[in-house]
């Protein structure tokens, strides 16, 4: 809160320089009786005191209250901020080769299909005030939808996914065939520093130096931004990766000469940060060191989920459950600036002492004949 | 033209014609020529009872006399701004015009000065019966500009030049500084007969003479020659009152001290005709 004083419409003020004139204008249109003869006895009959000068004082003072109306002097100024309470997760469907798998032998679903359609569940299920964004990795990743309310936006987003709709993001994405799980989980975690208030907000140089400890080796040195530490908007965000456990971080990271981010680092910087980090792996184990890096710590980072090459619903709802347990987010979206304005007290108050006047003027002894 | 009113003029004093008879009236009254004796009847002076008579007829009579005329009429009015106030100017035309027609008809010379600040207009006197006419005519349309005071001795002074002797009727609201009139009448007053009889008729507006009802309030008023302004707070109704009351003793007394007779008109009331008749019948009782 702010408190100043502001005036909307200054050049009214000088409307209060015009009191001296229109007051010797006023004396000199006032309405006077002819009379033959006014001699200086007649100055002992004059009005005294209030009687006298009652017009002139409430004149002045209703002319200057509707002046300082019209200026609109705003004594104060207040920042109203308003928030929504959410939860912010973030889908990460692994659409890699491996995913392209049969679920078994006489079926023609493949995993992708499986992890598809534990993403709708899950969105199905959520309440509409989550901020659910979505991205899908293979060698890159790809963020489909920001995070949003939108459920129906979500839900068309998966369709363009799905393998028998042959999209042109389905191709695109499945071309490399190759996890790069842990690009994908930054790409969402890059997505959750968007949303920060602007104060959190980390800059380019910021966010390089932060890329550049996660493409190190595992277990370096962490250096996290204070600005992320002072965040205060609550800790309700969480990453869902579905994969079928082929996520090799560090192999990848040790091949692509340090051009990806290591998933073990990516966890880290989670788990410092208070995000969740749940992998629900469709038939199959996950690697040792993400199981490792997931391993709490004193504090709970996530979980990992590993079902049979069928999806469970009451996976899904386990999940869901952890999520809800979460605290929710407090999103600064709007900022509005109240001044507080003197208008209505003084427009009132100039008002009231017109009506005053008028009152007083039709009073029988303060009437003018 | 058909008077308003109807006056008996009559002079205080005999007046100066150098051949006596001349100025005996056509109608009776009191004067110093005898009219005819009559029967007496209650109420009649004893003063005018007629021993002789009663001495060889055994009968009262009292004698009637003619009444005293061949005088020179010269009506005196007031046209400053203030006279404009209340109705003052219309009730003043008609007593000038009724003055001058009862002149006339005793075959009388009326004439007809107007003042304010100084003398604005004169018509000298004539005993012509178009003379009424000339004067109603100059009263209706003489105007005088911006005048900021009245003067009555310049119109005395001017009048005093003029005529060797006159009846002079001074019609005026008097709502100005007497003063300047020491000097100008006390010398004729001071005379057995004066040459120069005046009358003042005092023509008041209800709000000159008092607060007209009004309790309470403030007036503010703006004085028509002087442009002076006032508020005036009528919750002190009775300081008011007696502030014009002052007035009208203060200019009463002036007149007296300058052997002027004097008549407070509230040009309001309806009885101007009874109080200028009565008014000329206490100054002939109060003859010397």
């Amino acid at each position: 809160m702010m408190a100043s004083l502001e005036v909307t419409y200054p050049w009214a003020l000088l409307l209060v320089l015009l009191i001296p004139l229109v007051l010797v204008l006023r004396r000199r249109w006032r309405e006077m009786l002819p009379f033959s003869r006014v001699e200086s006895g007649f100055d002992a009959l004059a009005p005294a005191g209030i009687a006298r000068h009652y017009e002139t004082l409430l004149f002045v003072a209703a002319y200057l209250c509707l002046v300082l109306s019209v200026a609109d002097i705003g004594y104060a100024r207040q920042e109203v901020e308003e928030f929504i309470e959410s939860k912010w997760i973030f889908l990460t469907l692994d659409m890699s080769g491996s995913m392209k798998r049969p679920i078994n032998r006489f079926s023609d679903q493949t995993l992708d299909d499986l992890a598809l359609d534990g993403i709708e569940s899950f969105i199905a299920i959520r309440g509409v005030e989550d901020y659910i964004g979505l991205v899908a990795f293979s060698s890159i990743p790809k963020l489909l939808a920001p995070l949003t309310f939108d459920h129906r936006l979500l839900r068309d987003k998966i369709e363009l996914l799905r393998r028998k709709n042959h999209t042109p993001i389905y191709r695109q994405l499945t071309s490399g065939g190759g996890t790069n799980a842990s690009e994908a989980v930054w790409l969402a975690l890059s997505a959750f520093f968007s949303m920060l208030p602007e104060k959190n907000r980390l800059s380019l140089e910021e966010i390089a130096a932060l890329r550049n400890f996660l493409l190190g080796a595992s277990g370096g040195l962490l250096d996290v931004p204070e600005k992320l530490h002072q965040q205060d908007f609550g800790t309700g965000k969480a990453v869902i990766l579905f994969t079928d456990g082929r996520i090799e971080p560090t192999l990848r990271a040790h091949k692509r000469k340090g051009k990806v981010p290591n998933l073990v680092n990516v966890i880290e910087l989670m788990k410092t940060l208070g995000i969740r980090f749940y992998i629900i792996s469709v038939g199959g184990e996950v690697d040792e060191a993400v199981v490792r890096a997931m391993e709490g710590v004193g504090r709970d980072v996530g979980r990992i989920f590993v079902t049979a090459k069928s999806l469970q619903q009451q996976t899904i709802h386990e999940v869901y459950q952890e999520i809800d347990n979460l605290e929710s987010n407090r999103n600064l979206t709007r900022v509005t600036q109240v001044t507080r304005s003197t208008r209505p007290f003084f427009a009132l108050a100039g008002w009231l002492l017109v009506l005053i006047h008028v009152l007083l003027r039709n009073l029988p002894r303060l009437r003018r004949l | 033209m058909k008077p308003k009113y109807r006056f008996n003029l009559q002079l205080k004093y005999p007046p100066r014609e150098e051949f006596s008879g001349d100025w005996s009236g056509l109608k009776k009254g009191v004067g110093y020529e005898l009219w005819s004796l009559r029967p007496y009847e209650s109420g009649d002076s004893f003063r005018h009872i007629d021993w002789k008579a009663r001495a060889r007829t055994g009968n009262l009579y009292v004698r009637e006399f003619a009444r005293d005329a061949a005088y020179t009429l010269l009506l005196i009015c007031d046209i400053s701004p203030s006279m404009r106030q209340g109705g003052k100017l219309e009730v003043q035309r008609n007593i000038a015009i009724s003055m001058a027609h009862a002149a006339i008809q005793e075959n009388n010379a009326c004439g007809l000065l107007l003042y304010a600040d100084g003398v604005e207009h004169y018509l000298s006197p004539s005993a012509s019966p178009r003379q009424v006419q000339r004067i109603a005519r100059q009263l209706a349309t003489v105007r005088c500009g911006e005048v900021r005071r009245t003067r009555l001795r310049p119109a005395l002074r001017f009048m005093q030049q003029k005529l060797p002797f006159c009846l002079g009727i001074i019609l005026s609201d008097f709502q100005h500084n007497l003063d300047e009139l020491q000097g100008v009448t006390e010398a004729a007053a001071r005379q057995k007969i004066p040459a120069h009889e005046l009358v003042a008729i005092q023509l008041l507006s209800g709000a000159e003479v008092n607060h007209q009802g009004f309790r309470g309030g403030q007036l503010c008023v703006e004085d028509v020659e002087s442009g002076r302004q006032c508020c005036i707070d009528l919750n002190r109704w009775r300081d008011y009152d007696q502030l014009q009351q002052q007035h009208r003793q203060q200019v009463s007394q002036t007149l007296d001290r300058s052997g002027v007779s004097s008549l407070l008109i509230d040009v309001s009331a309806g009885d101007v005709q009874k109080k200028i008749n009565n008014l000329f019948v206490r100054r002939v009782a109060s003859r010397r």
